[in-house]
């Protein structure tokens, strides 16, 4: 999120501190949903106000919006989540490689027991 | 071979040692000898819903369960961070582990392959999701 501020995170914060806004957030991370259909999934809460909360979730940066004819479509804004595999696949390329090293050197260590075990048989 | 797209994450990676898959399988599942390459500590019940766990010598705690294990071909675990560190929160049960060893000549190909957790499979998933996305949100805004 480049260019935050401490304001910033204080928005992101406060957008995910709401369950409703929570489960807003779910619905939209694998489908993109409208306003509509979200709004439908929330009975209990005016259709408003699920406008409102989806505008504070968009103005934190959590999801994106996008016109389509007359409608709104939601998606759950993934970016943190591609930075976050990264690190993991970097921390397996470091980490397999040492592996490798590990078990080469334990297997060469261990073939002269292994062959005489293979004889003993 | 790796594949990261916004949508569905995937890691794949494959690594060829001059070793037997027994021995490769035991660099996973001996405690002592995880921390020759992935820890400085290990936790290790190798029986399925038994815990594994790694704590890295950087800081951050590798937190999972064992789903399946059949030695020397193919383990499967979960796979999340204990602690939330910048660049490294995945809460524990949110991602899928599988590694494979298949001999080759006097080789073992080790092929790792690392998944988001299948929703059904999951019960902690959706708290999972919703806690690292927020989280991760909010480490990247101030670290920014």
């Amino acid at each position: 999120m480049p260019g935050a501020t401490p304001e910033r995170i204080d928005v992101v914060a406060h957008a995910l501190a709401d369950s409703t806004r929570r489960g807003l957030l779910r619905l939209v991370r694998d489908d993109e949903m409208a306003a509509g259909d979200l709004a439908g999934r929330f009975p209990q809460i005016s259709r408003p106000a699920v406008s409102q909360h989806l505008r504070v979730l968009q103005d934190a940066g959590l999801v994106t919006v996008r016109p389509d004819r007359n409608r709104r479509l939601y998606r759950a804004r993934t970016e943190g989540l591609a930075e976050v595999w990264q690190y993991v696949d970097d921390m397996w390329t470091d980490r397999l490689r040492r592996l490798q090293r590990a078990a080469e050197r334990a297997e060469q260590q261990a073939r002269p027991r292994r062959e005489n075990n293979r004889r003993d048989r | 071979m790796t594949d990261i797209t916004h949508d569905r994450t995937t890691i794949e990676q494959t690594v060829r040692v001059a070793a037997s898959p027994e021995t490769l399988w035991s660099f996973w599942t001996d405690p002592q000898r995880l921390c020759e390459w992935w820890g400085t500590e290990a936790e290790v019940v190798a029986e399925p819903g038994g815990i594994f766990r790694v704590v890295m010598e950087t800081g951050p705690v590798m937190r999972g369960t064992f789903v399946e294990l059949d030695p020397p071909h193919r383990l499967v675990f979960t796979f999340g961070w204990e602690h939330n560190a910048p660049g490294e929160t995945l809460a524990p049960g949110s991602t899928r582990v599988e590694v494979t060893f298949a001999p080759e000549a006097d080789d073992t190909v080790l092929v790792l392959r690392q998944t988001e957790m299948p929703k059904e499979h999951a019960p902690d998933h959706e708290k999972g999701w919703s806690y690292f996305v927020g989280e991760r949100l909010v480490t990247a805004a101030s670290r920014a």
